[in-house]
């Protein structure tokens, strides 16, 4: 597991072949300096660059502990939720590796009365008392519409 | 803008995939570490992966500091500019720049000119860091010399 935040500039060329570039600043330093960082550092870049910029992001590390796998789990199973806000907006879910158990009998429907099915959606839709999760349009969830188990096709061996 | 907290979830055949959920901006990192590790535990609940890796991701605006258009038409990503740096603990680093514009190295040769505004600043940086920040390799130990700066070509591969 990575300990230092990553930053990602990606740049495209005159064929439209794309590449990234890729800078670390200590795991430790705030938001606001990891961006400020970035915003520093990219003009330096574009001087020594033909290409264009299309992009700059940051990938920080959270500490926590990897775990294993139970022997049946596969990534092609998954959980789909999808979530809306006040306006209707949706916001999906995706949960791979998903629990069959999790999931009500003779059926795809996510079974959204197991505790820990509840725990999750009730995380996603109230936060956890001080993040609450949002839509891609930064506004906020207020319910469930979907919960069911999908598979997805194995793309490579 | 939102940020993204993904989960990294990886099955018994050893295949990846992400679990992510947005969140809004304006909190702590401490604040983002606490809510990521309670969406994980909540997330192992109902799956039978396990935890790869947690990551909080952002976009960074550049809108004020990169170009915008198009790509110089000569610009190639095959064509890079190769930093090998060395770390507080001795490790070395790399940092790559694709469609490096070769202005900037020597004449007859493959090393970028050390004399150059743009390299010194861009080396000066990487040592010296920025806003606040330091540059370090990927297990967060601090760049302090930069060992080589060349330029490089990487293999363009198959083309259709």
């Amino acid at each position: 597991m990575p300990k230092a935040t990553t930053i990602t500039l990606s740049v495209v060329d005159a064929k439209g072949a794309k590449s990234t570039s890729k800078v670390n600043v200590p795991s430790t330093e705030p938001i606001a300096d990891v961006i400020a960082f970035g915003q520093a550092y990219t003009p330096l870049v574009v001087a020594l660059i033909l290409g264009l910029i299309t992009k700059a992001s940051a990938s920080i590390p959270i500490t926590y502990a990897p775990t294993g796998a139970n022997p049946l789990s596969d990534v092609q199973k998954r959980g789909l939720f999808t979530f809306h806000d006040a306006t209707g907006l949706v916001a999906k879910v995706v949960v791979p590796t998903w629990l069959e158990s999790k999931t009500q009998a003779n059926s795809d429907q996510i079974d959204i009365t197991d505790t820990d099915v509840a725990g999750l959606i009730n995380l996603i839709v109230t936060g956890d008392g001080t993040i609450a999760p949002v839509t891609l349009r930064d506004t906020g969830i207020t319910g469930l519409d979907v919960a069911r188990e999908l598979f997805r096709r194995r793309t490579r061996r | 803008m939102s940020y993204i907290i993904e989960v990294l979830l990886r099955d018994a055949k050893g295949l990846s995939a992400p679990c992510s959920v947005r969140v809004p901006e304006g909190f702590t990192l401490a604040q983002y570490q606490a809510f990521a590790q309670t969406f994980t535990d909540a997330v192992l609940l109902v799956t039978g992966g396990g935890v790869q890796s947690v990551s909080l991701s952002l976009d960074i605006d550049i809108s004020a500091v990169a170009q915008v258009g198009k790509p110089t038409v000569l610009s190639d990503v095959e064509e890079m500019a190769e930093f090998i740096v060395r770390t507080n603990s001795g490790y070395r680093a790399f940092i790559g720049l694709p469609t490096y514009d070769e202005n900037h190295t020597l004449a007859a040769s493959d090393v970028l000119d050390p004399a150059d505004a743009a390299v010194l600043a861009f080396t000066q940086a990487l040592t010296s860091g920025l806003a606040s920040a330091s540059p370090c390799d990927i297990g967060d130990d601090d760049i302090v010399q930069v060992l080589s700066a060349l330029e490089r070509f990487r293999n363009s591969g198959v083309k259709r």
